[in-house]
């Protein structure tokens, strides 16, 4: 790490006396209020090489094929409702109650057609890559506060970017703060919340513990029914059950990694994201990103006074 | 874990948060919290709070439904196909956010957000929520409720009496009527109404009101609050028209509508100082 | 709009079965309304009930057809269909409204579509919550009609407060043609910043039409006043050269007896 970092090696920024911070004006006054002296502003970066996955996957040169490969831990999300791998070859489709008994697959007519029809699976290369990336941008940003004497970082702000081609970058940013006349934390915490904000979660009962983050990376390999279905070939509206069970599994898997992480804690501010990547024709990808602030309850809740209702006079 | 009454000022509540945080966690004590997400503001965490409710975790739900090879060529009336594709693209959907609450051990789902994305030959409908629950309750006997409140709404609803049923969709999908062969190469006349295309998009509009209604009453609501209609062409096909009309079925809780004392106030934040001469020229 | 003449027409087009479905189904008890939360609450406040959604549409053909370019003037043909299409939508969400039994019509939305379709024709929209005061007195305005506003649930509650009751939303309409000076007269004065006479002119004029039109409305019906007047111009499908000035309130009166006002206690927020 020290390699990283050259100008920190344990002594504060130049200017140290004097403290930066991206905090608002109201934000400054609230932290104030309530104690929070900030220290300096504070960064972690890590670049990770992020290729397409595929021919060029981290794994090595080939595609990956869950069926035979061994090595990779993934998760089968079997497609239902009776897809057919059938490869025979006839004039027109058979089909008895939503199910094709017959006919002849796409996937034999596309030159991306190496991969087996009809599979949908976590791409945990991807996963654990992303993860990898976060948390070491996240830890590059804690160690520098714990430099600085920090107890926390507030107002993260966090920017997954491409500085070029087969890269991805990994920026998170905050202000750091010290308690006033409190000891220091076992761990130095952090927080996508600052100002005022960040008082009233504290005020209500709750610490900031730190910022989590997860992604989730579906990759599908539509099934020959899937394909017909979504060219309109199936003769009545009817669930596109691969489809929908990809595109269910990346919005709850995410959301499962960030509470596997952040264990018996609440995570407060959820926001999430979900991108389509479609790779080659046949070969789809879903990921789904969740963010939010773990927190801990420190005080046992009261029941806030009710809130006075106004009609504003423009 | 000390009682939050005793917390005082802001800098006594950060100092009472350093010490527990400073402080090893005893082996085998119970956690504190509720290992639960969510997507509110802390603003609306602590309105739910004064009415005694909790965010439990985000619950989302999504559908694909295929349509089939010529549902968009123009034709007469409503186009049945395209509509029924939708309408099991959003029960579907839904039935998934609110199974999530059930495991989730929610009493409903609030700020739930809907999208449709409709394309030539498919239609995906995602559902976001947040499901919540009176606080430390048990499993809600019965269906939890979803609806398109925010959980703002919600505790103002609830002051007053109600509680919401459902998130309700009533959806019609039309087609443009046919020109009448007169019309077309006659010189233009002059400014009139134009009977049957009025009747087309009023009949239109008024069955996904019809349709909304309908759940509505299937839930055994009694009204619905925050109804939204909204129209438009569908992008690849002008002459299909897109009818959706959303709303959250409400029912009474106790006998009648609370009323509550209100203050009339005004604000003297800055926020409307600048004189607004544009609403003098229009718009 | 007296000045230039009534459309005694109107067009056949009623209410549909599928219309008359939904507002059985609100007959029998079930209401609906566009109103937020907020507002619903306000209503309920204000001593009324929300009965149901009403809403009346008109597609109108709207093809302009100026002949004589190089002067400023109303295009009285086209004034006149802007203002009847805007009338038979409202007539319609007014007669929903009355078939429910309403003592009025609040938070009235007016729109207009324009479709790829219908080159030079625009849906006009009216939709609005129709409301039942829960004493049972008759709220109707002078014309025996259900009253109708484009209040929110917040304002209409206010107003109520001073003491006032919405009328009749009042709508006065102008289409202008706006000439522009010729290539020539351009080019002479080409550098000189200076008014733009015909501009000026034009657009005063147009906009007293539509005030005065909205005025004389009101004055119709007997009301005090006219309150939050929006002024809205648009140039629809039309370019540059023509444009619609609308003026559209809320023409209230006086309740009998005595309102004591709202005292308002001022407030700060502490929001960022």
């Amino acid at each position: 790490m020290a390699d990283l970092l050259p100008n920190l090696n344990g002594s504060p920024r130049p200017g140290g006396s004097s403290f930066s911070s991206t905090l608002s004006i109201a934000g400054y006054n609230a932290m104030l209020a309530a104690g929070l002296e900030p220290l300096g502003i504070v960064q972690g970066v890590c670049v990770m090489r992020w290729n397409w996955y595929g021919a060029r996957s981290p794994y090595g040169g080939a595609t990956p094929s869950p069926l035979s490969s061994k090595r990779l831990k993934h998760r089968y999300l079997e497609p239902t409702d009776g897809f057919t791998r059938n490869w025979r070859r006839t004039t027109s489709p058979v089909y008895s109650s939503k199910t094709i008994t017959n006919w002849s697959c796409q996937h034999s007519t596309r030159r991306a057609g190496a991969h087996e029809p009809g599979v949908n699976f976590e791409q945990n290369w991807v996963e654990d890559l992303w993860s990898e990336a976060f948390a070491a941008a996240r830890t590059r940003m804690i160690d520098e506060a714990r430099m600085l004497g920090a107890h926390g970082v507030v107002g993260v702000v966090d920017t997954i970017s491409d500085p070029t081609r087969g890269a991805k970058e990994f920026l998170l940013r905050g202000t750091a703060v010290r308690v006033n006349d409190a000891p220091a934390p076992l761990e130095v915490w952090s927080t996508y919340l600052a100002g005022e904000r960040l008082v009233k979660l504290v005020e209500a009962g709750w610490a900031p513990v730190s910022v989590v983050a997860a992604m989730s990376s579906i990759r599908i390999w539509p099934a020959c029914s899937t394909e017909s279905q979504l060219s309109g070939w199936w003769p009545e509206v009817a669930r596109i059950a691969q489809l929908e069970s990809g595109h269910y599994s990346a919005r709850f898997l995410a959301r499962e990694r960030v509470h596997a992480e952040s264990g018996a804690d609440d995570v407060h501010g959820v926001r999430f994201e979900v991108a389509e990547n479609r790779i080659t024709a046949g070969d789809d990808e879903v990921n789904c990103t969740v963010w939010g602030s773990r927190i801990r309850r420190f005080a046992s809740p009261e029941l806030a006074r009710a809130p006075m209702a106004t009609v504003p006079l423009r | 874990m000390s009682d939050i009454t005793s917390l005082g000022s802001p800098a006594e509540a950060m100092a009472a948060a350093a010490r527990f945080l400073a402080t090893p966690a005893t082996d085998g004590a119970p956690p504190t919290s509720n290992g639960g997400a969510s997507d509110l503001s802390i603003d609306a965490v602590l309105l739910l709070r004064a009415i005694g409710w909790e965010a439990v975790e985000l619950v989302t739900g999504i559908s694909w439904q295929s349509i089939p090879k010529g549902a968009w060529i123009l034709g007469k009336g409503e186009n049945a196909a395209v509509t029924s594709a939708h309408q099991a693209a959003i029960e579907t959907a839904e039935r998934q956010l609110v199974d999530q609450c059930v495991t989730a051990g929610g009493h409903g789902v609030v700020g739930v957000r809907l999208e449709l994305k409709t394309e030539k030959q498919h239609v995906a409908a995602e559902f976001v929520g947040t499901a919540i629950r009176p606080i430390g309750a048990a499993r809600v006997e019965g269906r939890p409720f979803s609806s398109d409140l925010s959980a703002r709404d919600f505790v103002v609803l609830s002051r007053s009496g109600w509680r919401p049923v459902g998130f309700c969709v009533g959806l019609s999908f039309v087609f443009v009527p046919w020109r009448r062969g007169a019309g077309r190469g006659r010189r233009f006349v002059g400014n009139f109404e134009l009977d049957n295309y009025t009747k087309s998009l009023y009949a239109a509009r008024e069955q996904a009101m019809e349709r909304l209604q309908s759940t509505a009453l299937a839930l055994g609501a009694q009204g619905v609050v925050g109804t939204d209609i909204s129209e438009g062409q569908v992008s690849f096909a002008h002459h299909a028209l897109k009818f959706v009309a959303t709303g959250t079925a409400v029912a009474l809780v106790a006998d009648a509508h609370v009323t509550r004392e209100l203050v009339a106030v005004v604000s003297l934040d800055d926020l409307e100082r600048d004189f607004e001469a544009e609403s003098l020229r229009g718009s | 709009m007296t000045d230039i003449g009534h459309d005694g027409a109107r067009s056949s087009v009623g209410h549909n079965e599928v219309a008359n479905r939904r507002l059985a189904e609100l007959e029998a008890g079930l209401f609906t309304s566009d109103l937020s939360v907020n507002e619903f609450a306000l209503v309920k406040e204000a001593g009324f009930h929300p009965l149901g959604l009403v809403m009346g549409s008109s597609i109108y053909r709207v093809g302009l057809q100026i002949r004589r370019w190089s002067t400023s003037h109303e295009l009285t043909t086209l004034s006149k269909a802007m203002y009847n299409a805007r009338e038979l939508a409202m007539e319609r969400m007014e007669s929903e409204a009355i078939e429910l039994g309403a003592d009025g019509v609040v938070g009235v939305r007016l729109d207009v579509n324009y479709y790829e379709w219908g080159r030079g024709s625009a849906e006009f929209i009216a939709v609005g919550t129709a409301v039942k005061a829960a004493d049972g007195a008759s709220w109707k305005n002078k014309l025996g009609k259900p009253f109708t506003s484009d209040l929110s649930g917040q304002d209409f509650w206010t107003m109520l407060q001073t003491g006032h009751v919405p009328q009749a939303l009042v709508m006065g309409n102008c289409v202008f043609h706006i000439a522009h000076r010729g290539a020539l007269t351009t080019l002479r004065t080409a550098g000189h910043n200076s008014e733009l006479a015909n501009f000026t002119q034009a657009l005063y004029e147009a906009r007293e039409l539509a005030m005065t039109r909205m005025q004389e409305e009101s004055e119709r019906l007997g009301a005090a006043g006219i309150v939050a007047v929006r002024l809205e111009q648009k140039s629809h499908q039309w370019g540059s050269h023509t444009i619609e000035f609308l003026a559209l309130g809320t023409a209230v009166s006086k309740r009998e007896g005595d309102f004591e006002l709202l005292r308002p206690t001022p407030i700060v927020s502490f929001e960022g």
